[in-house]
């Protein structure tokens, strides 16, 4: 292909997708710091309780740390499931009818925030919108021997079927059958021991109860019980695994990037391969850190959509967007760079 | 990187072709704001609300 000569320094492919990386990282952080920046609740060890809370965030941010303006929607969909005073779309589980308890109530407004979210990203939201996301791109990149960083192990796929399972379990039947009880919430979920019980309770052993009054209430880490135990491990060994295992939790466990998983398919923000550029060089599979192949199924239930694929293709056959873009044209002579 | 000599095997979906590309996600997008707005009205935002700013013992792992 005959490229035009330019000015502009030019990229290699490694570079181009640091810089994409880069790029993300800093929507991520800007959006985490923008939906956590209730700087009183880190001051004074509590929660924010303004209006702002009736909005869920897009993405897995728990509720209960200090700093969150907004909701979890993971945490709202189990909080509103099972809870029914002041409904009038109750119905009985069993006959569909709207009559006497035990009632239940689909959460329309959850529901409808997610269906919103997908119609028009997908798991793009897990790529950039996503502090736990984050959380877990941040601590792989911590450098170990490369070959200690495993991309794929036996088991690996039937375990990506788990965070379905958790979906189902924990956030819909559970809570539905149940008394209001986030089980999620309560036994997985590490965000909130991260970014709640953590800050909070190491709040409460340095400067004593001072949040009481304004909602928390947590003395110290004496208040740690066997679910501080049982969550202090799951958090650890996300975290540690994120060392070795690209997103581990977005992989595995996160019941709400399986909810966006649904959307992958028909969201508006979509992938695509041109065939008549794609030589099938395998670049984009070789770069993908979860696991697709973008050629075979450039819509997969598990592309967070990061860019990696798309900013590693030698041949610019990967375009992404929100319309029929093409892909763009070379701007640069990348042929013969390192892809990996 | 080496070319492969494996054909390139594209799972084709219809829904990348034609207006489905936009319709789909439209249709859905439409109704998620009727859910959206159906839940406001019924007063959902209040039982977010309620559980959002109450903080959650058992969610933060102190329970």
């Amino acid at each position: 292909m005959e490229v035009k000569a330019s000015n502009k320094p030019k990229k290699t492919i490694a570079q181009l997708r640091k810089s994409v990386e880069r790029r993300r990282i800093g929507i991520q952080a800007a959006f985490s710091i923008l939906t956590n920046s209730y700087i009183v609740g880190f001051l004074k060890g509590t929660i924010y309780q303004g209006k702002l809370k009736q909005v869920c965030v897009p993405g897995m941010n728990c509720y209960s740390c200090p700093g969150a303006l907004g909701s979890c929607p993971i945490g709202a969909l189990q909080a509103v499931f099972n809870q029914g005073e002041y409904s009038k779309f109750w119905f009985d589980a069993k006959t569909g009818t709207a009559v006497a308890p035990p009632m239940y109530y689909f959460a329309f407004y959850v529901v409808g925030f997610l269906m919103m979210f997908g119609a028009l990203c997908g798991r793009l939201v897990c790529g950039f919108l996503c502090p736990f996301g984050l959380i877990q791109d941040l601590i792989y990149k911590i450098p170990v021997p490369k070959k200690m960083k495993i991309r794929t192990f036996p088991g690996d796929k039937p375990l990506r079927y788990l965070k379905y399972f958790f979906l189902v379990v924990f956030v819909i039947i559970l809570p539905l059958l149940y008394e209001p009880n986030p089980f999620f919430c309560k036994y997985i979920c590490p965000s909130g021991m991260l970014i709640g019980g953590i800050p909070l309770m190491t709040y409460g052993s340095i400067f004593g109860n001072l949040g009481q009054g304004t909602g928390t209430g947590i003395t110290s880490w004496a208040e740690a019980g066997g679910l501080t135990i049982l969550k202090l491990s799951i958090m650890t060994a996300l975290l540690v695994g994120s060392i070795f295992i690209y997103r581990p939790f977005c992989k595995y466990i996160c019941p709400l990037g399986a909810i966006y998983s649904f959307f992958n398919r028909i969201s508006l923000y979509r992938y695509s391969v041109d065939e008549s550029k794609c030589t099938n060089c395998g670049a984009c599979r070789h770069a993908c850190r979860m696991g697709v192949d973008i050629v075979k199924t450039p819509n997969s239930l598990e592309c967070i959509r990061c860019g990696d694929c798309k900013a590693a293709c030698p041949h610019h056959a990967i375009c992404a967007g929100f319309g029929k873009k093409k892909a763009a044209a070379p701007e640069q002579e990348n042929t013969g760079s390192k892809v990996a | 990187m080496a070319n492969t000599s494996k054909p390139i095997v594209k799972k084709s979906c219809p829904l990348d072709r034609g207006a489905l590309r936009y319709i789909v996600p439209a249709a859905v997008f439409a109704l998620g704001v009727l859910f959206l707005i159906i839940g406001i009205k019924d007063g959902e935002i209040n039982a977010v609300l309620s559980k959002a700013v109450a903080l959650c013992r058992e969610c933060v792992g102190i329970g």
